[in-house]
């Protein structure tokens, strides 16, 4: 009982702390219909609007020709607003305080600068498509890159989810006899008659089905129908012994648009494995 | 030999990966972009009204609406309609029409519809009167990226905050404000001799694209 009292005390110090120590109280707060149309434009400047003002933020480079409010002198504080803090907390104050510290001091100390072109970052999209009518939900990974022609340019090189679309890649295999080379593989005729929904079943133990390649051919083929876009979210690896995730919060606070949402001791050595589980490797 | 010269340098040049380019416009410049966006939004923005107003149109404001809906598609890149495009493999293709998103009543943004389908929608709009408040300022925060395929051709996206009302017959209204994005294509031209001091005279022509709705920050029921 009393260890639920003190959760929530603290619980409770932590908004105080996280509000207080980002933005000024007046705007942080949700903005109510008599506030007037200034409010709206300082809260809007606030708001990290889209990828590239989290970029250009996080570099501490933002362009505000026509900003009402100049740039925050503190590069901390300013950097500690690229942090949801309005939302449920993770973890209590103290740690991300620690976690926030030791961050910031490895982006300032490694000089670290996100930018389109350091391939250490990718975007993972949900996005929901029709299988016989029903709704399923899809996550394309998406890695930015310069094309050959020296263009900018998002490329799907992974996808999340295919479990439920793909074979089971269990080790349960079908054969064909090893004396049927004799007769040219006449048990293919039956396998493709009444085994072709699960022919994959027929590869050898050690060959994985490529899920990616999978997904292409399902999408080519029409087995699956395109309905809509849901989540979008930002994964960066930039900052030595540290992954992020960046997402949108839609909420009418200056702590809002697209914020980290999780902050992760990743070391160095490990991300290479990391990242080949992401891509669905 | 000069010629030879002149030959290699160009074979260089042309097999080196030209790299994603960007343009570093000056303070004055992006000011002056600013200014120029800011002028199209509003121009975009006064017409709405002109579309959207009275439920029972008569045939006239039907056709006047329509004349509307025609010079508002002419501020967007397209007017409305597919446009080529070269991709970033450099490939000519098709783009779809700009789209324009808007938000439900809860702020949940919906899937963008064609522009010139939002436009067309407008006029069946319930209201006897429609306001949008002109724009002030818009922000740019990202960089000016070079179109593909296009010379002096230069895309970024602004922000604003849109301010709407729509009044009934016994005068109550209902708005909201709602953050806003539009990608902005730039074209930069040069017109000869036409500086205070006989330089060339650099000019930004503006087209709008794809407007986006960010988020809805406050939404009014009837008042009167």
């Amino acid at each position: 009982m009393t260890n639920t009292y003190n959760n929530k005390i603290c619980l409770v110090i932590f908004f105080i702390v996280a509000f207080i120590a980002v933005k000024p109280a007046h705007l942080s707060k949700k903005i109510t219909a008599n506030s007037n149309s200034d409010v709206y434009n300082t809260l809007f400047d606030e708001m990290v609007k889209s990828c590239s003002e989290f970029i250009a933020r996080f570099n501490n480079e933002e362009l505000h020709p026509l900003a009402l409010d100049p740039h925050n002198d503190d590069d901390k504080l300013n950097f500690k607003s690229l942090f949801d803090i309005s939302g449920e907390p993770t973890c209590d104050t103290e740690t991300f305080m620690k976690k926030f510290d030791v961050f910031y001091d490895s982006v300032i100390n490694n000089d670290v600068k996100l930018s389109f072109e350091s391939n250490k970052w990718f975007a993972e999209q949900q996005v929901q498509f029709l299988l016989n009518k029903k709704p399923i939900t899809l996550s394309l990974i998406l890695r930015p890159t310069i094309t050959s022609v020296g263009y900018e340019a998002w490329t799907v090189d992974g996808v999340r989810g295919m479990d439920q679309l793909m074979p089971n890649d269990s080790i349960y295999r079908f054969g064909i006899s090893g004396s049927d080379s004799d007769k040219c593989f006449s048990e293919l005729y039956d396998a493709f008659d009444n085994d072709y929904k699960r022919f994959s079943k027929y590869r050898g133990e050690d060959v994985p089905i490529d899920t990616l390649t999978y997904f292409f051919a399902m999408v080519e083929k029409g087995n699956i129908k395109f309905n809509g876009l849901i989540d979008t979210k930002f994964y960066f690896f930039d900052v030595p012994d540290h992954m992020f995730v960046v997402e949108w919060f839609d909420r009418p606070t200056s702590n809002s648009g697209w914020l980290i949402s999780n902050l992760t001791y990743l070391p160095e050595c490990e991300k290479r494995d990391y990242i080949n589980k992401f891509l669905g490797r | 030999m000069k010629t030879r010269l002149v030959s290699i340098i160009f074979l260089l040049v042309s097999i080196c990966p030209i790299y994603a380019e960007e343009i570093n416009f000056s303070k004055e410049e992006v000011t002056e972009i600013c200014n120029a966006a800011v002028n199209k939004i509003n121009d975009f923005i006064s017409y709405l009204p002109e579309i959207g107003a009275k439920a029972d149109k008569s045939y006239q404001e039907k056709q006047l609406a329509k004349k509307y809906i025609g010079r508002t598609l002419k501020l967007f890149i397209g007017e409305g309609e597919e446009y080529d495009y070269v991709d970033s493999y450099d490939n000519i293709r098709k783009h779809p029409p700009v789209t324009m998103q808007i938000t439900t009543l809860r702020g949940v943004k919906k899937k963008p519809r064609p522009m010139k389908s939002y436009l067309n929608s407008l006029m069946g709009l319930p209201y006897h009167k429609v306001e949008f408040d002109t724009v002030e300022t818009v922000r740019i925060v990202g960089k000016f990226k070079k179109v593909p395929g296009m010379d002096n051709m230069y895309k970024t996206e602004a922000y604003y905050v849109q301010i709407f009302r729509g009044y009934d017959r016994e005068g109550r209204f209902k708005g909201d404000r709602t953050g806003r994005s539009v990608d902005i294509y730039i074209k930069r031209r040069f017109i000869p001799n036409a500086g205070e001091n006989g330089e060339d005279l650099q000019v930004f022509d503006i087209l709008l694209g794809d407007v986006k709705a960010l988020t809805k920050f406050e939404y009014d029921k009837y008042v009167q």
